[in-house]
């Protein structure tokens, strides 16, 4: 948005310093014209007698004489050479005429004659534009009135480029005058938040020389948008698409633009149009996405016409981009990026159509070769032999030595339970667990609820894998100790994480463990399943879990994590029935339960089922308002709010979220009072605030900005405003913040600020520090960090709470030995993954509070990452659906959207051979012409095609 | 109906089975037993809509030929737990922990007592001491015990108020107020600040009743002996003898001493040369053969060397110009092993250099041998390394370079490795039979004397501050004095490397402090600067 303005910033700046000109003119016009005549070179000097003889001409009664006068006017401005810093000269000499020949057009009587006056005057008007606003615009539209219907008016772009420029940008001014005339009184006019006040005073200005010129508006707004699309013609067709996008959208009718554009340039205009969206205030940002999506449809770039569909969340786009390709391999190509995104599989292929799916498609829509294929990247890349704990926790190269106890600690073995399994995640081969010896099993390891993480942790090992996997997660189902058993549920979840199976396991193992008495086995099942289907939007589930959340006689905890666990289902989906049930519940809950730490949970799992639906969100908000138990209320509206702009980068929301977090007074009230009780002196009358939700609005900051780089980087700075003047639980939660930024991208200055509150005095910042580390360097193998919690290893070695997070946070930096990323957003950074935003602010959530959930027997709310996990390779098959080598260069991505030419969308890169494993911030593209790939975006599985044009040639020159 | 073939899928494998719609599952389920080895009852078969179950009518389910069915479950046994139940650290009460932890306990400073409490922990590097007190119930020794019990069954630091009760009543010196001269101090009028090095002597002296601890061959003539005699004094051997009348005979003289002083003088840098400074020197005296003074040398050697050789570094001294006590401060480097052959009388050096000869040797091959174990160690380590993590190789750049040696020498590692290493305690074993045929008969039969003459530097006092009155008392004890490391097993005797570091016991603070600072000990500062040391003598095995 904030380029529209330029067109209107720069010609305002050069008029004026013709104005001086004139001035001086006038000054020295009244010495005599002598001394300006000195100045100018005889062919000026001609030009110049010429132009005035040809107005002189124009005053002149005979009218016979007026039309090969103006034809030589315009010929003469037309042909002007002109370059970028000067005037053309024919302008420059009319300009000191300009306002007589106004007045001279006022005299005339309606003719074609006229007309071609008109047109002369709109291009003489651009020397003006600063004190007569708009006369370009006038002009043209007089010049156009004029003329009879059969005739068109010559094209704008006859003038030139300036022209057309100055055009645009006085078309976005008049319409955004007379949409105010409209709706009378400026201050109605929903000021769009990136332009700011330039525009206010703009409009300001506008309306007193309105005033004061007092004109009359020429045509209608359609004769604007008939305009408008005649200059984005021209801009397209000379390289500005930028311009002519941003001239539509401020007419508002981007929708056009599809109609414009030519395989030539729709390239270029999508993706300005898709950068733009993160800074377009609704609606116009879905606006925007639809639009690039229709060009792309028509054009038949389906990959790319997908992506926005699932950016969309689109059900029946989706399903028409995905029907659209006849070529098999397309379809399959949109198949995996369907399955990355987890879309649910009855979007394309809904349950009731009898249509036949070929196996190849399912496997690839419900990602069953994950695991396999995973294996064999590993294998390539040599990482496939399991690590040890000690190869990641280095503790030779620690400073302090620990007491070399021979003891086991549970608290460490449960640290290395974590580790071991983040680590070999995937890989289903690590030592502890799976290739444990019998009855040696790591499980024995650990204590009591350590025994459920642990067993759980075979999920996190057996990942994606279920063939292998379910069977030996199986033999501890049959454990006669419970919390075995329960983690064996819950592996059972995990691994059918991100993959469906024809068989359903997941949903046969564990459904009937839902009503099971021992809370842990149920709650086990309960977010096994939430992990297993989470993003299907299977209705099944949803009928097995709501009773749960409705019964009011089900424990908060339960009631909770099965609202989670729905959440995790249905999320982004806006699911009707799920929220009205949790909103019930919040309802009619007892204050008293309503307090529970679980409640946030429930919160959660409601705030889910809008992630991504932006205002779609405003009737629930209303709704929650309604909850009379206050602190529940704020904190789920702003869960719900927050979950609904994710990565959206929208600078309102975060203004809304950081304005929660201003609220002290409350706060030291509170304090004051707890000293009173403390004190005994008088009971408390007022229930205490709760400030939760200044917790949630913290990560809400983040959440919103992450999507866009420069409000991620905007809200750092906020982020550090909160840390240095907040309560301590805005604080607690900057870190996490941080984390949820920046997670699996470990950018230097993110990784300095975590490093100095990791030694900060709270040891709750300071604990959320360590885990915000192993966030931002998860599965990076990022050999700073790593360094960083080593050292952090001795700092805290006797803080038993940190030194187990610092742990874990080394598990989370090596997971799945560098090959695993959990950051939301893939396929180039233009998706978010709602199922991964869902893990990791589960995640999060759990460490808003950590004492009492993590720190807690609640440790295994860790696995909540594994939605978000996903391997970070890149793979070529070909269209048998077999892995072939290829070279492809990898390197930083660039950003080129709206650079003229060609420019190369990656730096520093290195050739490598598929598959390949990509940073977050990286980009890959074929260094061979020999295939075409059939997605744009080289990552995650790409089938390629042999290239028919390929000739063997540049191999024999090897 | 004639049964029909269809798949089942099992643990990534595929399998045909015939399946009789007309039968229960049970067969079925047998059937699949067959194939895959997992029992019936923890099979699950993966149907439409849920798992099969025993009562599940194949009818309903309507199996087509060729479809392919999920079983899960697992073959063979179930995983089992193991039979012993682990104990965990966060189960064990403090005398458990400490005992699983060995880690030392502090003292808490009881206003100024950090001299006591240095001391306290610096004798703990004595378990010998420890063996013997326990036969003293009562008095001072009694409360020693009684502080060093406690010591061991706790792991929060100990209050040793019992104990510096009884100090101060065996030794009123040490109720001593602080002298309110200082004015600032004059209002708390607490206890005093103490020499730690007059602690130590007090209360060497007042364990001077603890009975010996009897010999290897049982009862002996040592066993009237008492401990400190056995084990912590040695016998000097003073020749005092006139310059100024060689003719006149030198008088000698044998005292029992309980440390070693070693004098710093303005050209004293090594602890070694002020310890011959102390017992060679000159002094004027009367004498009676030339009935005036004269000037005397006097030459003292030790006699018997005490296991435990006490140094004590005379860094306070009174200085008469201005009538106080002064620290010197200048830096004195102390040796972590210590040759006393040259302190002895030359009698005792006969008998105690072959032994101390011979242990230098076997010291040599030792060395030797732990570098070679090390390098295979290494070698070995090297071929199971697993590959290098692309991204990790930043983060192991430490890694490499300390392995990179191993690898270059990797060819030698695996050539010796070849020659095949015995286990290390059988090389000890030799060595201590070699050894133990070398000592001299009087001196086996002295219990508690050092046969050798190598020490080992095993506790330290040190004393941090200007003044002599003022300032603060630590000790430093040897890690390993705490955690025997025994030979008996082939994988701890590499470890010995390891326990070379130290720890700092700064009253109820405990801390590992690295061997590689102890050289910070040496003075020349207001730091911490070495007061008393202890040796001890060199293990032959």
């Amino acid at each position: 948005m904030s380029a529209p303005t330029l067109p209107i910033q720069v010609p305002a700046d050069d008029p004026k310093r013709k104005q001086d000109q004139k001035e001086t003119d006038d000054k020295t016009k009244a010495n005599g014209e002598v001394k300006e005549g000195e100045d100018l070179s005889d062919e000026d000097l001609q030009l110049k007698n010429e132009l005035e003889m040809l107005i002189e001409r124009l005053k002149e009664p005979n009218t016979e004489l007026y039309r090969p006068a103006l034809e030589t006017l315009r010929t003469l401005i037309r042909t002007s050479t002109s370059s970028m810093t000067s005037v053309p000269k024919p302008l420059k000499f009319l300009h000191p005429h300009y306002p007589e020949l106004q007045t001279l057009y006022e005299t005339w009587s309606p003719t074609e004659d006229k007309s071609l006056f008109a047109d002369i005057l709109s291009v003489l008007a651009m020397t003006y534009s600063d004190t007569q606003p708009r006369g370009t615009l006038r002009y043209r539209l007089l010049s156009a009135s004029l003329l009879p219907s059969s005739q068109h008016i010559s094209e704008p772009g006859l003038w030139g480029h300036e022209y057309v420029r100055h055009l645009a940008a006085e078309l976005g001014e008049e319409y955004r005058v007379r949409d105010l005339g409209e709706e009378e009184g400026e201050e109605a006019e929903p000021v769009k938040p990136t332009e700011g006040d330039e525009k206010d005073k703009e409009d300001g200005e506008q309306q007193e020389q309105k005033q004061k010129v007092d004109l009359e508006p020429v045509g209608t707004i359609d004769d604007l948008c008939a305009l408008a699309m005649q200059c984005a013609k021209f801009l397209l067709h000379h390289n500005a698409e930028p311009d002519a996008v941003d001239l539509l959208e401020e007419l508002e009718i981007v929708h056009k633009i599809v109609d414009l554009v030519d395989d030539n340039t729709y390239g270029r205009v999508c993706q300005y149009m898709i950068a733009c969206v993160n800074l377009l205030a609704p609606p116009d940002d879905v606006a925007f996405l639809r639009t690039a999506h229709a060009i792309y449809a028509k054009h038949m770039k389906l990959p790319e016409a997908m992506t926005i569909a699932i950016r969309l969340g689109d059900q029946e786009l989706v399903k028409e981009d995905f029907h659209a390709p006849r070529n098999p391999s397309m379809q399959r190509q949109l198949a995996f990026l369907l399955a990355r995104a987890q879309v649910p599989k009855e979007w394309v292929f809904p349950e009731d159509s009898e249509e036949e799916i070929s196996e190849d498609l399912l496997d690839c829509l419900s990602n069953t070769r994950l695991s396999q294929h995973f294996r064999e990247f590993g294998k390539e890349l040599g990482v496939s032999d399991p690590k040890s704990l000690e190869d990641i926790y280095k503790s030779h190269l620690e400073n302090t030595k620990t007491t070399t106890a021979n003891v086991d600690s549970a608290r460490a073995n449960l640290a290395s339970t974590f580790v071991n399994a983040f680590v070999n995640a995937g890989f289903g081969n690590d030592k502890l667990m799976v290739e444990a010896d019998e009855g040696n099993s790591w499980i024995y390891k650990n204590k009591d609820h350590g025994m459920m993480s642990a067993a759980a942790s075979l999920g996190l090992s057996l990942l994606w894998d279920t063939d292998v996997g379910l069977s030996h997660v199986d033999k501890y189902t049959y454990s006669a100790e419970e919390h075995i058993k329960a983690g064996a549920l819950l592996a059972t979840g995990i691994l059918n994480t991100g993959v469906r199976t024809e068989a359903d396991a997941a949903m046969a193992l564990l459904a009937e463990y839902v009503e099971n008495k021992s809370v842990s086995l149920k709650t086990s099942a309960i977010i096994g399943l939430g992990l297993a289907y989470s993003g299907s939007q299977r209705e099944d589930l949803q009928a097995l879990l709501l009773p749960l959340i409705a019964d009011e006689s089900v424990s908060m905890e339960i009631a909770s994590l099965a609202a989670l666990s729905l959440g995790f289902v249905f999320v982004g989906s806006g699911n009707g029935e799920v929220s009205s049930t949790i909103l019930q519940t919040l309802m009619e809950r007892e204050p008293k339960q309503l307090d529970e730490k679980w409640a946030r949970y429930m919160a959660l799992g409601l705030a889910l089922l809008y992630v991504g639906l932006q205002d779609a969100t405003d009737a629930i908000i209303v709704a929650l308002q309604a909850i009379e138990h206050e602190a529940i209320s704020k904190q789920a509206q702003i869960l719900v709010d927050m979950c609904a702009y994710a990565g959206t980068g929208n600078v309102l929301k975060v203004q809304t979220l950081l304005h929660h977090c201003d609220e002290h007074i409350v706060k030291k009230e509170k304090e004051e009072k707890k000293d009173e009780e403390s004190s005994e002196e008088t009971k408390e009358e007022q229930p205490q605030k709760d400030d939760t939700f200044q917790a949630f609005a913290v990560l809400g900051i983040a959440l919103v900005a992450m999507g866009e780089e420069i409000g991620s980087e905007m809200s750092l700075r906020q982020l550090n405003h909160l840390m240095q003047y907040g309560e301590p639980i805005i604080r607690k939660c900057v870190p996490l913040a941080l984390g949820l930024l920046s997670a699996s991208n470990p950018q230097l200055p993110i990784l300095d600020t975590l490093s100095k509150y990791s030694h900060d005095n709270d040891l709750q910042v300071a604990l959320n520090a360590i885990f915000a580390m192993g966030l931002v360097g998860a599965g990076t193998n990022n050999a700073r960090l790593a360094q960083m919690l080593r050292q952090l290893a001795g700092y805290y070695y006797k803080e038993p709470d940190c030194l187990f997070i610092v742990r874990i946070s080394q598990g989370l930096v090596s997971m799945g030995k560098g090959t695993i990323t959990i950051n939301p957003f893939f396929h180039d950074r233009q998706i978010m993954s709602r199922t991964a935003v869902a893990g990791l602010l589960a995640t999060l959530l759990a460490f808003t509070d950590a004492k009492s959930f993590v720190l807690d027997k609640y440790h295994w709310m860790l696995y909540f990452l594994t939605p978000a996990m996903y391997p970070r390779f890149l793979i070529t098959l070909n269209e048998q659906l077999e892995s072939i080598p290829v070279t492809v260069r990898v390197g930083q991505a660039v950003d080129v959207v709206g650079q003229a030419g060609k420019p190369r969308t990656i730096s520093g890169f290195q050739t490598h051979s598929t598959p390949v494993r990509l940073g977050t911030t990286e980009r890959a593209e074929l260094a061979t012409e020999e295939f075409i790939p059939f997605t744009n975006v080289l990552e995650n599985f790409v089938i390629l095609q042999k290239n028919p044009g390929w000739e063997k040639e540049d191999k024999m020159e090897l | 109906m004639a049964p029909i073939s269809v798949k089942i899928k099992h643990a990534g494998k595929v399998h045909d089975v015939e399946l009789d719609v007309d039968l229960p599952p049970a067969a079925f389920k047998e059937a699949v037993y067959q194939k895959t080895g997992v029992p019936p009852e923890r099979m699950k078969v993966m149907i439409k809509g849920g798992v099969l179950k025993d009562d599940t009518d194949w009818r309903k389910v309507g199996p087509k030929e060729g479809q392919s069915f999920m079983v899960i479950g697992a073959a063979g046994e179930l995983p089992k737990p193991p039979s012993t139940r682990i104990v965990f650290l966060e189960d064990m009460d403090d005398s458990e922990l400490a005992q699983a932890l060995a880690l030392p306990v502090g003292l808490v400073n009881l206003g100024n007592t950090c001299y006591m409490n240095a001391t306290v922990q610096a004798m703990r590097a004595m378990p010998e001491l420890q063996t013997a007190l326990q036969a003293t119930p009562t008095g001072l020794p009694g409360a020693l015990n009684g502080l060093y019990t406690s010591m061991s069954k706790t792991t929060e630091a100990v209050t040793p108020m019992s104990f510096l009760t009884s100090l101060r009543q065996a030794f009123p010196q040490f109720a001593e107020m602080a002298r309110s001269s200082g004015g600032m101090k004059g209002l708390t009028g607490g206890y005093a600040q103490q020499d730690a090095e007059e602690c130590w002597t007090q209360m060497t002296n007042a364990l001077k009743d603890v009975p010996g601890l009897p010999g290897p061959s049982g009862s002996g003539p040592a066993a009237s002996k008492k401990f400190i005699e056995q084990y912590m004094s040695g016998e000097m051997r003073r020749e005092l003898k006139c310059d100024e009348a060689p003719e006149e005979p030198p008088s000698v003289t044998v005292e029992k001493v309980l440390k070693v002083e070693c004098n710093i003088g303005p050209t004293t840098n090594y602890m070694h040369s002020g310890i011959m400074d102390a017992l060679d020197g000159k002094l004027e005296k009367h004498s009676s053969s030339l009935g005036r003074d004269a000037v005397y040398t006097t030459h003292s050697r030790l006699a018997r060397l005490p296991s435990y050789l006490t140094v004590h570094m005379v860094r306070f001294h009174w200085k008469r110009d201005i009538l106080k006590k002064t620290k010197i401060m200048r830096k004195v480097k102390f040796p972590s092993e210590f040759d006393a052959v040259d302190i002895v009388t030359d009698e005792l050096k006969e008998k105690l250099l072959p032994v101390s000869r011979k242990l230098k040797e076997f010291e040599k091959e030792r060395a030797e041998r732990r570098k070679v174990r090390k390098r295979t160690k290494n070698a070995k380590a090297e071929k199971d390394k697993d590959v290098e993590m692309v991204d990790a190789t930043a983060s192991s750049s430490s890694g490499p370079s300390a392995v990179v040696p191993a690898e270059s020498d990797e060819g030698k590692g695996k050539e010796v490795a070849s020659v095949e290493l015995q286990d290390e305690p059988v090389y000890r074993e030799n060595e201590a039979k070699e050894l133990d045929a070398l000592v001299d008969a009087d001196l086996r039969a002295d219990v508690g004397c050092s046969v050798s003459g190598l020490y080992d530097l095993v506790a330290i006092v040190t004393h941090k501050g200007a003044a002599a009155d003022a300032g603060h008392y630590m000790a430093y004890v040897k890690k390993s004095v705490f955690h025997p490391v025994s030979h008996s097993s082939g994988t701890k005797g590499s470890l010995e490397d390891d326990d070379d570091d130290w720890y700092k016991f700064d009253d109820n603070k405990v801390s590992v402090f690295p061997k590689e600072k102890l050289a910070t000990l040496d003075g020349g500062g207001e730091d911490s600067s070495a007061y008393v040391l202890l040796y001890k003598t060199k293990a032959l095995a």
